[in-house]
Order: structure tokens, then C-alpha cells, then sequence
């Protein structure tokens, strides 16, 4: 042992430990024994327990990351530590947590839960046949109950460890257990060195583990006793308090009554007795009490009490436990001792926490007192205490109190977090609750944030014990993952910040961050909203945006945009059978607008679709929509149409498109392709030309969104910036502006152009939005026959219209409700007739516009209608849908 | 298609990270890469082996090399197929005369390159899937999902892992592999 | 030195003395409801107080409640896009608001508000329309900005820094929480109380039909005999349906909630964000309760995935960083029912007298009261209740669906 000091404070005060305390072991040494208040009845508690399974000493740690609602027990000292004990509740500060977080990955033949004795066994027998092993222990060290006993482990299991197809993950938990060998487990890596917050280091690592066989060597936790006011400061579990004073050097306790149900008691009351406490008794509750434990009790000469147990427990002011009541189970002859230890042994709880999150149901075994967890599988098994595997020589009794008064019920402790006593226990099965599941929803037992680790066979005992069934015939021990808390910030691990989602931009992305373009979420990918000049709200560039496309030439970035290369010889046949309209009768070299609909028969999708060879087609889709759409495509051609020759491949990324709009862009496309014949007869509407673009090869496509001329540049992906910054270039002296999501949105609104997922929300179909012209009435396709079910073809329908709000300068918010004009100032609820879809200022119309879905709509063209808002009613007229340029004059410049 | 440099851009500008001796990020810019749908025994699928001078491997996840091409096995009927040959040349009989399907998808993807002892661990920060020698031998190839990003993973020899993931998560993911050395540089 | 500083939580009065008492089944009743959750207790309640009739028996599998009853995050609001949403989720926000008094049972009902966030500009576009169509509904309803976001919950991350920053939020409220197995017991304690058997452990193997009419149930205590049958049994209503001869469009998905430890008191209001997949509340005590999306496959083991988790928690510490240091403490599953459109299944069935309720997915809890209500009705009636008639099974094959995906929440 060295002579290293560890400096900490604790609840203001300064204290001193040594290298291999645990907070909890350094408060006991300087006799803190009283170490906070429960929640709900203020009552004075100790520390209790050893591990994870302390109910009472929950701290927050004020040095390094800051954790909150820590057992003190699980806290290794360092130097600088600072803490502050809790009542039950734990602190947020909006200060944020600094430390790093991460995660990493393993597949292995074989993971051992536990790295005490039985488990390095299993370890070695598995890494020694050549399998590849993960062991995982939650521990400062290995050994388990070893190490408690500061015991060595043989040496021939700990050169295992170092084997290299051995990984030892020492100080880690393994947190949850999930289907098919999955594993989730939570490293602890610097906390025990420094309360230094390090950047180069992650303070936890999760580490997700699949294994193909998982042993499980969880061990055991020991249970206390429920008798009168058995949560005083001092009332400990035996095997704790042993090893406090035994490992740790605690002097806190002078002397000790050791109350037991079986032989690990008396272990602990030698280990107590070797090393100064005076153990006044051991009192078990068994008649004939034998093995070597009690014989090495005998010699000790420390008195047995049989046949009794504690019943009650007295206190000095202040709380700390004075002397305690023994008595016979059912409370006769009752003695008082003195002692200001009481160690109870109430027997072993296998940890069964991980087996139950998989469904694997623990087994009452009376003999060993305890539910236990005996699987061999092919995926899991299990070995040590867990799985019953106790000390040969020892009979443990199925005891969990005495019998109790009402008073006496009243502080006999079940669950010290939740304060709940026997009483609780009592009321809730006077109330007709059987299940534990009941009781403990009825009584909060096993709620808090120990998670029933030391109550739950307990209560399940006693229930058992109350209406005369074994603890098994009451239910099943079930726990929910994780085994122990996890910080938020340590399951999150570097899913922060930009990283928490990924960011997908096109090649030209770098151009618009330059020119300052706020940019607009659309999905995943950042695409330009807007690009301001100097001084312009998102309004007014819009507007100079939009009037730069009517009236000269601008440019648009389209490369988020959905491409599907479709090819074979049955890929007309396949498109004709996707879109409501044909495609198999399409010219090599042009294009065409597609809709698709969902077998419901309403829009799901819709592009331009381009057949660039015979048998060779590039559709494309809405943004958001690209995977969905190729989705769907495999889909009928794996499942119901397998013997079509088409074959389908993503090109979304492959292609990076720029779109120059406007009566100038003829002018422009001619001098970025000088060799391009670029007038309207040479080059139509919807046609495709392959040509050099600024010295690149391209495919160049009349199409059109926003109803003015317009030439869709497409090129691989790494020339896409190039294009861009020639369009800029050669455009300068034509007012080429760039223009973002917002103007696109407006122009094409200004043409009655739809957008899917704006005019549509998946009840819309081609005939309500006024395209019954795009469905074809000479073929089958996907969605047709749904077109004669009742709903979708009865009268009344939602369909689209343009409105116009009287206020010429209001644009009226998209989403709002549409009633008819009479019911202007009718209070709500009232009858609805539709809703805005989109909504816009119109720089070519110099007043606002909309476009909608209203009931009947196109018969209502004319009609007055009202919008009633919050804070005023906006009255307007039914319009059609278009706005400008019905006759489509304008796309050929 | 011929990359003309002055013109190209890669999506991380040959960007770099780390040591060879202990773990190295970069991106090989321009890659070459096809996507391949073929039924296997076809006419189609003949022709495209004579081609690229080896069978193509009809088990998902295998790869199969010659001087010119490697095809990584993404389905029964589909190859990503990298190189610096030209395949639609070699295949221009196969692709008028067999249905089969080639697309130039170099721009699609971009091509990371992770080696060093170190490697295997820094991907696995990200990868879910079976990296086991075992498992995942030199050869093996896999699409899955690193750091939210669609890529194509590829063994492509001891200590050296290809990723080739979607253009536009490429910033995405390099954030992430780079932040991931930090332990190990 | 005594820390005299420390937090507590807040003690919550004690259940009653006596709850329900555990009743063996008769050889018929005049009424079986199928499922002894929230919804089936409700509806057995709403049958004697609302109808008059008592002769009727709760048959529950497994332990009262213990379904979704037992699982779900508390979340009440009525605030869904569709007209009929609005109707049966606004009555049954209605019935929750004298609920404790009407029952007598202390439910710590708490109208604390709901917010739900907007992370991008189509978010804000169809939240938008969610609000107005509120508005239009009469259901209380407000739009706010990013700041008036924080005025409401300071510790939600308004900054631009975040990866999908908030640009807005719908706001009810009249929503807020309230205790799940305490409004379970409360309609338990009622309905027994009037007569309800309530039977556990009792599970039906098989239905008695004849001539296209239902006459009782078999079960695991043997057959029951009945004038008239409702199946209240959420995810497993497909497996009953298929017993009795017929199909029911529903998915059983995953879903997985997830709690904290007690912790001080940051969050008095309920936020969802879909964009960002989490929704949270804290309940009095002090846990945090959260929820997010489901599991992509169909199971009845009542657990998912861990990813789930992890990436709902990346979600809360990016949009609460004040939660970094929240520990998970607790995860578990339940079983969402979910229909082709996100909207319960109400009403009749192929079989005469054979009743069904469920499909109600995501929206379970907050609908309890509404549902047992319309239920009840449609039970006694013997035809649909008006806000139930938009709900029927047949309306997959009219195509007359009622959309409630995105309202609904939660990513499916």
C-alpha cells in the first residue's frame, strides 16, 4: 500500500483518501457514516452497499465532466475530486459537459460478461481453443469477489488476458443485451486517472459488440433484510461493510452484529473480526447453522444467536444506528444489542439483469434462495453465481424479515430510494395487486435509480410470503436495459453539431457560401435559399431574383435533383407502367414531364424523364423524393415484375445540373456552347442536345419550370463548379443573377407548376390537381384502379386553384384554411372548403399571389372566399391556377 | 470520359490525413467506376468477363481483380466495377447486342483510401458490420452505412481499406473518419 | 459539514386502499370487452355510466394495464391535421379535463401545453397548416417564434449552430401529461365499482360465431358467452381478428420509451420535434420521459433496437444540451398498432356484434378517454358513433383515409 495522499472535498469540507479508494471507502475512513437524507421521508441514511447497487450515497461530481447522481461507491478517487451529496435528485447546470464521447464496433466469437473468477475461466477456455474473446468486467480490477478479498488471481488467468486474441475492457459495463448476440457496453476511461477533461481522449466509449457467443458471468448481489428501521446510517450489507473495513481500512465501526441467512454472514464476520471490530454476534435465522464459516466463527468465539434475526434498530442523534432488536421470525423474545454496525446477509441475488432483457426467464431455485439464470444456447450461456453457482458448503434460508406490525411496517424499508416500506407492500396487496408489476407501479418499488437492484427478489419474497406463494409463483424477476445509468452526452458520442446528421451539398456548394446565400434544409442537402445583395431581406431579393428571370437571364443551381439511369429493352414498357402518362412511344433525344402515383392512385412522385437511347432513359425525381422513387422501382421490378429487362442505377450524384433561365438564355447558351446551334427550330422545346460545354461534354436539355426559356446543363459531377462559374462568367454582361429555393419556388407557382410534397401531401390525385391531361386513358399503370374507388371518384374533391387576396400586398401565410366568403365572421369551428399550398410575392405580377385546393374548386373559379386567421380575416377570389403566360408563349424566347 | 483537370473538382480536393505508419485518410480523386447489371450465365454476363479479364463473382461481397478492373459484388446481378480501362469500349458489342446494363457512375461516389496498422480500428468507430479477417478477408467488399453516409467498403489489401461513399457525404464523412484518429495519431 | 441544500423530490399521495376486486368469469355477460388496457377499461366505464350497462366483463391476458397502458410517454394533446382527428382527439381532451373528478381518482392530469417544433422550411410550412387547420377547428392552437419558444422552455437550443435549427413551433395549450397507471386503476376502480368484472390472466383463444354472429369467446378459463363482443386489444387485435375470420390492416411496430433519473426541475411543458425524432417531458417527481421513433419491422417481444435510443439522445443533447449530463436510466417497448394511415380502426366488423377498436398507434394514450367513450357508444348502439363512423374498417376500401403520419409525430 502506498503512502499516496488523495486530497478531495466533499460537501465543502476537505478529506484525505489513498490510490484505490472509492469515494465511498474514503468518506467511511473518516468516519462519515451519515451521509445524506432520503428524499420523500428525510430520513437519515449511510452509505450501504459496495458497488452499483448503493441505494443512498449519490453524489454529484463537480470536477471533470461534471456527473450528476453518481454512487459514491462506483467513484475511484482521484486527487482534486470535488462532490456534493444528493437527496434523491439530481442537478442539471447549464454549464455543458466538455469531456469527448465516442463509440466503436466489434465483432468477436465470443464475449465473457464479467471477469470474476468463473468468467476469466470461461475466458480462458474459449481464447486457449483459439476463438477470438472480448471480456468485459465493470470493475477498477478484475477478480470480483477476489479483489473484494483481496485475493490473487491464479496467474495463468490473468496471461490470458494479454493474449492477442483476447480484448479486456476493464471499467466497462455492459450496459444491454439485444437479439441475435448484440451487445451494448460503456467504457469508463479517465475518470479514475485525473479529473482533467481531455480532448485527445474519450471520457466513455460505447462499444457495440456482436458476438456469436455470449457467457454471461455476472455474478451475484447480496440482498438485505426488511425489519424496523433497517435504513439507519450503519445498517449495511455485510459483504460491504467486511470489505470497507477489511480492503479499505474503514475504523469507522467499533463493534458489529452480523444478521444472516446464510454462511456468507460469517464469512464476513471473521473478515470483521481479523481485522479489530468486535463482533458482539452473528444472528441467523436458521436452526442448525453449519460449514466452514461457522466454524471459524465458533473459533473466534463470537457468539450464534439461531432461530433469531433483527427486528428493529435504535439510533444516536443524529440517526447513526445505536444498538439493534433481535428477536424470533415472528418477533418473540426479543433482545437488544448494541452495536453501531449492523451487517446483514440476506442472502445472494444472481444478476440477472442482462438474460431478462432478451427474454430468458430466471429460475426460482430454493436452494440456492435466489432466482437464477442456468441457459446454454448457442447464442448465450451462463456460469459462476449467476447462474447458482454458490458456495458449496452453504444452505441459505428463504428469509426476508420478520414478521411485522403495523408500526413496525411502517420503517421497514423495501426500497430506500423510493422510501417505500413493508407497509407499501402490505397496502398494495390489501388492494387486490398480485403481479409484481402491480405492486411495484402501486408502491414505486424498483422505480428509482438503483432500478430495484437490491429489492426486487425481496419484494417479490414478501409478496410471496403474504399470500403463502413461492417468489416464483408471484412473477418473473424482469429488468429494462441499461443495467446501470448513462449520461445523454455518452450514448449521443460524436453525433454533435454538424456531425449529428450529415450535411450533403453539390459540387457548386463552395460558390453559394461565397456569394453569402443563406441556405434552406431541404432534407439532408444544404441548398441555396436566397442570394442577397447588400442591404436585401430574403423579400427582396426574391423579388429582384424573379424579375432577373423574367426579363434577362438567371441560374440555378439543380443538382440535388433525383437521376435514375434506366436501361434495357423493356424499360418504355416498365416507365409506361410507373407514370400515368407514356414513355415507351418517346423520341430518342427528348424529354417529357412524368407523374407517378402510389397504388392508392394518388401523386407520389413526379420529374422529367429523358430517353437518351432506344432503350436507354434518365428520370428524374423531386429532391427529396430520389430514394423513395428508386425504391419503389425495385420493388415492382424485383417483386411483381421480375421478367421485365430493365435494370435501374442511382446517377443523382453522378450528374450535377445548372439550369439558365430566361428570354436571354439563348443568347447565353450560344456563347458557353459557340458551336451549339441554339435557335428555337434547331433546338425545341423539351429536345436534348449532347455538346460541348465550356469545354466540356454535355447533355443540355430544353426544359422548363418556371415557363420561360431554359437550358438544363448537365455534366459529371466534377465539372459542375466549372459550368457554373462559366454561366457567371460569360453571363455577366446580361444580368445573369443566381437565384435559390425561394424563386424557384415562386416561378413555377406563377405558372400553376405543382410541386410534390407542397401541392400534395399523399390524398391528392393527377385529376385533383387539374392534370387529368397527363393520364393516360389507353394504358394500365400503377394506381389506376384506384381512381374508381368511391372516395377517390366521388364529387367534392379537393382541387387545385389559384386564389387572389384582395390585399394585393399580403402574402397570406401557406397553411391557412379557406371558407367560403359568407362565413367570414363566423366564429370557429367552422365549415372549411380548403387550404393555401403556396404562397408568394409576385415580382412579374407586382402583387401577391396563391395557389390552393378547395373542394370543387375549379367550378368555383370566381368565387369569393374568406381566410380566417388569429388576427384578422383575409377575403379573396378563386382564381385559375395559372397566373402567367397561360398559352406557354413565353418558353420559346 | 477522360477527366479534364483543369476543369474537374474533386469533392475533397485530394485532401489527406494522418501517417502511413499509423493511420492515413486521403481521397484518390477521379476515380474510375462503373455500376454493372448483368445476369450471370448470360450472354451478356459472358461477354463482360472476356472483357475484364476474370469472372465476375456471383456471391455478394466478393471481389474479383485484373491488372485493369476490380468488380466488388453488391447483388446477384450487380457490380461496381473500378478501373482505369475502358469499359464501355470493351463492352460496346455486349452493350448493343445483350441486356445488360453499364453506367459511368465515377462522379457518384468519391474514393477514400484508410490504411495503416490503425486502420481497421478507426473504421470501426463507424462500421457495424463484421470487420474479422475471418470475416471480412482481403477481397471482401460490403455497402452499408459509415457515419449516417451510404458507401461501398472494400478490403482491398492487408491494412488498407477502400471507402467509396456518395459524393455529397463525402465532407460529411471525412469529418468523421478524420475526428475518429484522433486516439491513434 | 451537512449539505443543508440538497434537492428532494415531491411525494405523490398514496392509491386507495382497494382497487378492483380480481373477479372469475361468469358464464356469460351481456357485454366482453377484449383487453383490459386503457382503451378497454374506458369503454367498460363509459358502458355502465354513460349506458347503464354493467353486466360486462373486462378480459385481460396478462396484468391489468400492463400493455401500452403501462408503457406509453403520457402525451395528451388534440392537436392533429384532419377534421375528424380534431373531433374524437379534442372530445377526448374534453373528457380529460374532468376526468379525475368525474372518476374520483387522482390522475395528476396537468395541461402544461405541448409544443411541437419546426426545423426547416417545409416543417414550418405543413406545421403551419396543422395550426390553422386547428384554428379552424376551434382547437386551441399557437404558432411560435424560435424566441417565444424559449420564453416557454428556456432550455431549448434556439441557436442557428445546431444542425436543424428551430424555426418555429405549434403550441396547445390545453395538452400536457398525465399519470398512465393512475388513469388506468381510476377507470379500473370506477367500472368495478358499477359491477365490471375485470378479469386477469383471462385470454381469448378463440371466438364462438355463428351465423355470422358472435355469441362468446373461448379463453384460457373457458368459453364465456356474450350478446355482443368488443376487441380492445391493440397490437393484438390483428391476431384475434384472425381467429375470428377476418383481416385487419394493421402493422404492430416497436415502439421504445425511455426515462431519466429524478432531476431538478428544467421542463415544465411537453416538446416534440419530428425533424429531430424526440419528444419530452418531465414528470412531477422529476424523471425525464422521452420517446422517439419506431422500429422498422413488426414484433410483439415489447423491446427494439438500441439505435433507437442513441439516436434519440443525440436528438435531446443537440436540442437540450441542459440533458447532457441526464443519465438513461430505464428503456422499454411497446407495441404501436398502426393502420395503413396512422388512424385508428372504430366501429363494426364483418362479424355481427363483433366490435373493434384499435389501429390507434401513436395516439393511444391521449385518445383513452375519447376512445372508450365512442366506443361505449358504438357497443351500445350497435352502430358506429358519429365521431367513430369516419374510422370504419371499410374505409380501405373506399380509399377515404384520414392521413395522420406526420401529426401523428413520430417517424413510423
Amino acid at each position: 500500500m502506498t503512502n499516496e495522499i488523495l486530497n478531495f472535498t466533499f460537501d465543502g469540507s476537505p478529506y484525505i483518501g489513498r490510490p484505490g479508494d472509492t469515494l465511498a471507502s474514503a468518506l467511511l475512513r473518516s468516519n462519515v457514516v451519515h451521509f445524506t437524507d432520503s428524499s420523500y421521508k428525510e430520513r437519515p441514511r449511510g452509505i450501504f452497499g459496495l458497488w452499483v447497487e448503493e441505494p443512498n450515497a449519490l453524489v454529484t461530481v463537480e470536477t471533470g465532466a461534471g456527473e450528476t447522481m453518481v454512487p459514491a461507491t462506483t467513484i475511484e478517487l482521484v486527487d482534486g475530486l470535488v462532490a456534493r451529496s444528493l437527496q434523491g435528485v439530481g442537478d442539471l447546470p447549464d454549464t455543458r459537459d466538455n469531456a469527448r464521447y465516442d463509440k466503436t464496433n466489434r465483432h468477436v466469437d465470443v464475449l465473457v460478461v464479467g471477469a470474476g473468477l468463473s468468467g476469466l475461466m470461461a475466458a480462458a477456455e474459449h481464447a486457449r481453443a483459439g476463438r477470438s474473446v472480448i471480456i468485459v468486467d465493470d470493475k477498477p480490477e478484475v477478480g470480483g469477489h477476489l479483489a473484494d478479498l483481496q485475493r490473487e488471481v491464479p496467474a495463468d488467468l490473468l496471461d490470458v488476458l494479454a493474449l492477442p486474441n483476447v480484448t479486456h475492457l476493464q471499467r466497462t459495463t455492459v450496459i444491454g443485451l439485444y437479439d441475435q448476440g448484440y451487445a451494448v457496453a460503456v467504457e469508463r476511461r479517465t475518470d479514475h486517472v485525473s479529473t482533467e477533461v481531455r480532448s485527445d481522449m474519450s471520457r466513455m466509449r460505447t462499444w457495440h459488440i456482436r458476438a456469436d457467443h455470449t457467457v454471461l458471468a455476472t455474478g451475484a448481489l447480496q440482498r438485505p433484510l426488511v425489519f424496523a428501521n433497517n435504513d439507519r446510517p450503519g445498517v449495511m450489507l455485510s459483504h460491504a461493510a467486511a470489505t470497507y473495513v477489511d480492503k479499505f481500512g474503514v475504523e469507522a465501526f467499533k463493534t458489529a452484529v452480523v444478521v444472516t441467512v446464510d454462511n456468507q454472514g460469517y464469512r464476513d464476520a471473521v473478515r470483521l473480526a481479523h481485522n479489530g471490530v468486535q463482533v458482539i454476534a452473528v444472528v441467523d435465522i436458521r436452526s442448525k447453522p453449519s460449514g466452514r464459516a461457522v466454524e471459524a466463527v465458533k473459533e473466534l468465539k463470537i457468539p450464534i444467536f439461531t432461530n433469531k434475526t433483527a427486528v428493529d434498530t435504535g439510533a444516536i442523534a443524529g440517526g447513526r444506528v445505536a444498538n439493534v432488536t433481535i428477536a424470533s421470525a415472528e418477533g418473540n423474545n426479543p433482545e437488544i444489542i448494541n452495536t453501531d454496525l449492523v451487517a446483514m446477509s440476506g442472502g445472494w441475488t444472481p444478476t440477472v439483469h442482462l438474460a431478462t432483457y432478451i427474454g430468458i426467464k430466471p429460475t426460482w431455485d430454493r436452494a440456492c434462495a435466489a432466482f437464477v439464470v442456468r441457459h446454454k444456447t448457442a447464442l448465450h450461456s451462463t456460469t459462476g453465481m449467476l447462474s447458482g453457482d454458490f458456495a458449496e458448503d452453504d444452505e441459505p434460508m428463504v428469509f426476508f424479515g420478520p414478521i411485522l406490525d403495523q408500526q413496525q411496517a411502517e420503517v421497514a424499508f423495501v426500497d430506500h430510494q423510493r422510501d417505500a416500506t413493508a407497509r407499501d407492500l402490505r397496502r398494495a396487496i390489501n388492494a387486490g395487486m398480485r403481479s409484481i408489476e402491480h405492486v411495484k407501479r402501486y408502491t414505486a418499488i424498483g422505480t428509482a435509480h438503483d432500478q430495484g437492484k437490491t429489492s426486487g427478489t425481496i419484494t417479490m419474497g414478501l409478496i410471496g410470503q403474504a399470500l403463502g406463494l413461492a417468489p416464483d409463483e408471484i412473477g418473473s424477476l424482469t429488468f429494462r436495459p441499461p443495467y446501470i445509468q448513462v449520461p445523454f452526452a455518452a450514448l449521443a458520442g460524436r453525433d454533435r453539431g454538424l456531425l449529428s446528421d450529415p450535411v450533403r451539398t453539390t459540387p457548386i456548394h463552395s460558390w453559394h457560401v461565397n456569394a453569402g446565400a443563406p441556405m434552406e434544409d431541404v432534407g439532408q442537402w444544404k441548398r441555396p435559399w436566397y442570394f442577397p445583395q447588400a442591404g436585401e431581406d430574403m423579400h427582396a431579393a426574391v423579388l429582384r431574383e424573379c424579375a432577373a428571370a423574367r426579363n434577362d437571364v438567371a441560374v440555378m443551381d439543380a443538382s440535388t435533383l433525383g437521376k435514375i439511369d434506366i436501361q434495357g429493352p423493356d424499360a418504355g414498357i416498365f416507365l409506361d407502367r410507373i407514370y400515368t402518362n407514356m414513355f415507351s412511344t418517346l423520341k430518342v433525344g427528348m424529354s417529357r414531364y412524368g407523374l407517378m402515383c402510389g397504388v392508392d392512385g394518388m401523386v407520389f412522385d413526379d420529374g422529367v424523364t429523358t430517353r437518351v437511347g432506344e432503350n436507354h432513359f434518365i428520370m428524374t425525381t423531386t429532391t427529396g423524393g430520389a430514394a423513395k422513387v428508386l425504391d419503389w422501382l425495385e420493388e415492382w421490378l424485383q417483386t411483381e415484375w421480375p421478367d421485365l429487362k430493365v435494370y435501374c442505377t442511382s446517377v443523382t450524384e453522378q450528374i450535377s445540373t445548372v439550369a439558365i433561365i430566361g428570354p436571354k438564355s439563348r443568347e447565353l447558351m450560344g456563347r458557353l456552347s459557340p458551336g451549339l446551334d441554339v435557335s428555337n427550330e434547331a433546338f425545341a422545346f423539351m429536345e436534348n442536345k449532347h455538346a460541348e460545354v465550356s469545354g466540356v461534354a454535355a447533355r443540355i436539355a430544353r426544359i422548363s419550370f418556371s415557363g420561360e426559356l431554359a437550358y438544363e446543363i448537365n455534366v459529371p459531377a466534377w465539372y459542375g463548379l466549372h459550368i457554373w462559374e462559366s454561366v457567371m462568367r460569360e453571363g455577366a454582361d446580361l444580368n445573369i443573377t443566381p437565384y435559390g429555393t425561394e424563386s424557384m419556388h415562386v416561378l413555377r407557382a406563377e405558372k400553376g407548376f405543382v410541386i410534390v410534397g407542397q401541392e400534395t401531401d399523399g390524398t391528392q390525385t393527377p385529376d385533383d390537381l387539374g392534370m387529368d391531361w397527363i393520364v393516360s386513358k389507353k394504358k394500365d399503370f400503377v394506381g389506376k384502379r384506384s381512381f374508381s374507388r368511391a372516395d377517390t371518384s366521388r364529387a367534392g374533391r379537393h382541387q387545385l386553384v389559384g386564389i387572389l387576396p384582395d390585399q394585393g400586398d399580403y402574402v397570406v401565410p401557406e397553411g391557412a384554411y379557406i371558407a367560403n366568403a359568407s362565413d367570414a365572421n363566423v366564429a370557429m369551428p367552422i365549415k372549411h372548403i380548403g387550404y393555401i399550398t403556396s404562397s408568394y410575392p409576385s415580382a412579374e405580377l407586382g402583387r401577391s399571389f396563391a395557389l390552393a385546393l378547395v373542394a370543387n374548386g375549379r367550378e368555383r373559379i370566381g368565387e369569393r372566399i374568406a381566410i380566417p386567421m388569429a388576427d384578422r380575416v383575409v377575403t379573396g377570389v378563386i382564381t385559375d391556377s395559372v397566373f402567367i403566360d397561360k398559352e406557354n408563349s413565353r418558353r420559346d424566347g | 470520359m477522360m477527366v479534364n483537370s483543369e476543369y474537374a473538382r474533386s469533392p475533397l480536393s485530394g485532401a489527406q490525413h494522418g501517417r502511413d505508419d499509423c493511420v492515413s485518410i486521403k481521397e484518390v480523386a477521379f476515380s474510375r467506376s462503373f455500376d454493372l447489371r448483368a445476369e450471370p450465365g448470360s450472354d451478356g454476363y459472358n461477354e463482360a468477363n472476356l472483357a475484364l479479364g476474370f469472372v465476375l463473382p456471383a456471391i455478394v461481397g466478393k471481389s474479383a481483380s485484373s491488372e485493369n478492373f476490380t468488380a466488388l459484388c453488391l447483388g446477384p446481378d450487380w457490380w461496381y466495377i473500378t478501373g482505369t480501362g475502358d469499359l464501355f469500349g470493351e463492352l460496346s458489342h455486349a452493350l448493343a447486342t445483350t441486356h445488360i446494363s453499364l453506367v459511368d457512375v465515377s462522379a457518384q461516389r468519391t474514393k477514400l483510401e484508410i490504411t495503416g496498422p490503425h486502420a481497421s480500428d478507426v473504421l470501426a468507430h463507424y462500421w457495424e458490420q463484421d470487420l474479422r479477417v475471418s470475416h471480412f478477408p482481403v477481397g471482401a467488399c460490403s455497402q452499408g452505412i459509415l457515419a449516417k453516409a451510404p458507401v461501398i467498403v472494400w478490403h482491398c489489401c492487408e491494412n488498407c481499406y477502400v471507402v467509396f461513399v456518395r459524393s455529397s457525404f463525402a465532407e460529411h464523412l471525412w469529418t468523421a473518419l478524420t475526428d475518429a484518429t484522433v486516439e491513434y495519431l | 459539514m451537512a449539505n443543508t441544500h440538497r434537492r428532494r423530490t415531491v411525494e405523490l399521495p398514496e392509491h386507495p386502499e382497494f382497487l378492483w376486486a380480481n373477479a372469475s368469469p361468469k358464464k356469460s355477460y351481456d357485454v366482453i370487452i377484449i383487453g383490459g388496457g386503457g382503451h378497454g377499461l374506458a369503454t367498460a366505464y363509459y358502458l355502465a355510466k354513460n349506458h347503464g350497462i354493467t353486466n360486462v366483463a373486462v378480459l385481460e391476458k396478462g396484468w391489468l394495464a400492463g400493455g401500452n397502458m403501462a408503457r406509453n410517454t403520457t402525451i395528451i394533446r388534440s392537436n392533429y391535421l384532419w377534421d375528424e382527428s380534431a373531433n374524437i382527439y379534442d372530445h377526448s381532451l374534453k373528457l380529460w379535463e374532468t376526468l379525475q373528478e368525474d372518476v374520483g381518482y387522482e390522475m395528476f392530469f396537468s395541461q402544461r401545453g405541448v409544443m411541437t417544433l419546426a426545423h426547416s422550411v417545409s416543417d414550418v410550412r405543413s406545421k403551419q397548416r396543422n395550426f390553422y387547420a386547428n384554428h379552424v377547428n376551434a382547437v386551441d392552437s399557437q404558432w411560435l417564434t424560435p424566441e417565444e419558444v424559449v420564453e416557454i422552455a428556456p432550455i431549448v437550443n434556439i441557436s442557428q449552430d445546431i444542425r436543424y435549427p428551430v424555426m418555429g413551433a405549434t403550441y396547445q395549450p390545453r395538452g400536457g401529461i398525465a399519470k398512465h397507471d393512475w388513469v388506468a386503476w381510476g377507470y379500473a376502480k370506477a367500472a368495478s365499482n358499477m359491477g365490471v368484472d375485470i378479469i386477469q390472466g383471462c385470454e381469448v383463444t378463440g371466438f364462438n360465431i355463428q351465423n355470422g354472429k358472435v355469441m362468446g369467446v373461448e379463453t384460457n378459463l373457458g368459453p364465456i358467452a356474450a350478446n355482443k363482443v368488443g376487441m380492445v386489444a391493440a397490437g393484438h387485435t390483428s391476431v384475434l381478428a384472425e381467429k375470428a375470420g377476418f383481416d385487419v390492416p394493421l402493422q404492430s411496430r416497436p415502439l421504445q420509451a425511455l426515462v431519466s433519473e429524478l432531476l431538478e426541475q428544467v421542463l415544465d411543458t411537453v416538446i416534440m420535434s419530428g425533424a429531430v425524432h424526440v419528444y419530452v417531458s418531465q414528470a412531477h417527481k422529476g424523471e425525464l420521459v422521452m420517446g422517439a421513433g419506431t422500429d422498422s419491422y413488426n414484433s410483439y417481444a415489447q423491446r427494439g433496437g438500441f439505435h433507437v435510443i442513441e439516436h434519440q439522445l443525440a436528438a435531446a443533447v443537440e436540442l437540450f444540451p441542459i440533458f447532457e449530463r441526464a443519465h438513461l436510466l430505464r428503456t422499454w417497448g411497446g407495441i404501436v398498432d398502426i393502420a395503413p394511415d396512422a388512424s385508428p380502426i372504430i366501429g363494426l366488423t364483418p362479424v355481427e356484434n363483433l366490435f373493434i377498436n384499435a389501429g390507434w398507434g401513436t395516439g393511444g394514450f391521449k385518445a383513452t378517454p375519447g376512445s372508450g367513450w365512442v366506443m361505449a357508444a358504438t357497443i351500445a348502439n350497435g352502430e358506429p358513433d358519429a365521431l367513430a363512423q369516419p374510422y370504419a374498417l371499410d374505409r380501405f376500401v373506399s380509399g377515404h383515409l384520414i392521413d395522420e403520419h406526420g401529426a401523428a409525430g413520430v417517424a413510423h
